[in-house]
């Protein structure tokens, strides 16, 4: 294939990576099938015909792909292990890196990854990639009352496993 | 109390979305003045958006910075490169050209070791010499052909 004159163009969908990262690897709770993910979203960004035309609708597109990617990760992966508890994506360990973090992020996140997907998923949406409440009802096809009653439950579940840590951390 | 308990359930229910600012004014009105007058509320409030700003954080500075291709295409950086390897190059033929040419005539002109000889250690130098530039062309051609070097994700 020709490459000649093709200049390094950043990819617009570039500057939800970050972001979109976070949100796969909070769903899988595995760095490598994370970044799988993401690399098949953004084959699908520059192969599909149909794309929308603004960026918000661009972002809530490129969201739901990794979403769905994730799912079906997860669902491929079931099918052969019989748990519903993964052992692979269990393991917490390809999830910790050597960037250093506080003892509260520390915490944070592995009480983030103590919550079920569903409830990962919506606070990763929220906190992290801060789309509004329109748009994770979209990505999460939920109307924004669900949105926001099960975004609710997911935060004081979060603080409950933060408090659990740190009684924990006190106790030992 | 009992209906004090009821408000505050209210309130609660509705605090996420208030700190995210997706309620009507009215109501994040009203849950204004119900967080700045119940202390208990007000707590709940303070842990959910403290939580909220280590969590950004911890989320996110997880991203291994190694994969992001922004970081290759800066552009500062990538001008000193440029300048770095440009001067490196400079330097070593002026240096390599001025050394083996005070080699060559020391060589020649020795006559300690005999003519032949110095032609030998001479042709010995140039054969490696040319042995290092046959690879380097030879990986440079690579690199240049390299279809998949500018695939970027």
């Amino acid at each position: 294939m020709q490459t000649t004159g093709v200049k390094h163009v950043v990819h617009p969908y570039l500057q939800w990576y970050e972001g979109g990262l976070a949100l796969a690897r909070s769903m899988l709770r595995c760095n490598q099938a994370a970044q799988d993910v993401l690399q098949s979203a953004f084959d699908k960004a520059l192969v599909a015909k149909r794309l929308p035309e603004d960026e918000p609708a661009q972002r809530v597109w490129f969201y739901k792909v990794i979403r769905n990617g994730c799912l079906d990760v997860l669902r491929y992966s079931q099918r052969f292990v019989a748990d519903s508890e993964i052992e692979l994506f269990s393991s917490s360990e390809s999830f910790s890196d050597p960037v250093e973090l506080s003892q509260q992020q520390v915490w944070v996140r592995q009480a983030l990854m103590r919550l079920n997907s569903e409830q990962r998923e919506i606070i990763v949406l929220r906190d992290v990639n801060e789309l509004s409440y329109a748009e994770i009802a979209q990505v999460l096809q939920l109307n924004s009352g669900t949105v926001m009653s099960r975004l609710h439950r997911a935060r004081l579940a979060l603080r409950e496993q933060l408090l659990a840590l740190a009684a924990d951390e006190v106790s030992s | 109390m009992n209906s004090d308990q009821q408000v505050c359930a209210n309130v609660q229910e509705k605090l996420s979305a208030y700190l995210d600012d997706e309620l009507t004014q009215q109501e994040q009105q009203r849950i204004y003045l119900h967080v700045q007058a119940c202390p208990q509320c007000r707590a709940l409030a303070d842990d959910l958006t403290a939580m909220r700003s280590n969590l950004k954080s911890a989320v996110l500075c997880s991203v291994d910075e190694r994969d992001l291709p922004k970081i290759l295409h800066d552009q500062p950086a990538r001008r000193f490169a440029f300048i770095g390897w440009a001067l490196l190059i400079a330097a070593v033929l002026l240096i390599g050209g001025i050394v083996s040419w005070q080699f060559i005539r020391e060589v020649l002109n020795d006559t300690g070791i005999g003519r032949w000889l110095g032609i030998g250690v001479i042709a010995f130098y140039v054969g490696l010499f040319l042995l290092f530039l046959s690879v380097l062309r030879q990986r440079l051609i690579a690199r240049k052909t390299d279809k998949y070097k500018k695939v970027q994700l």
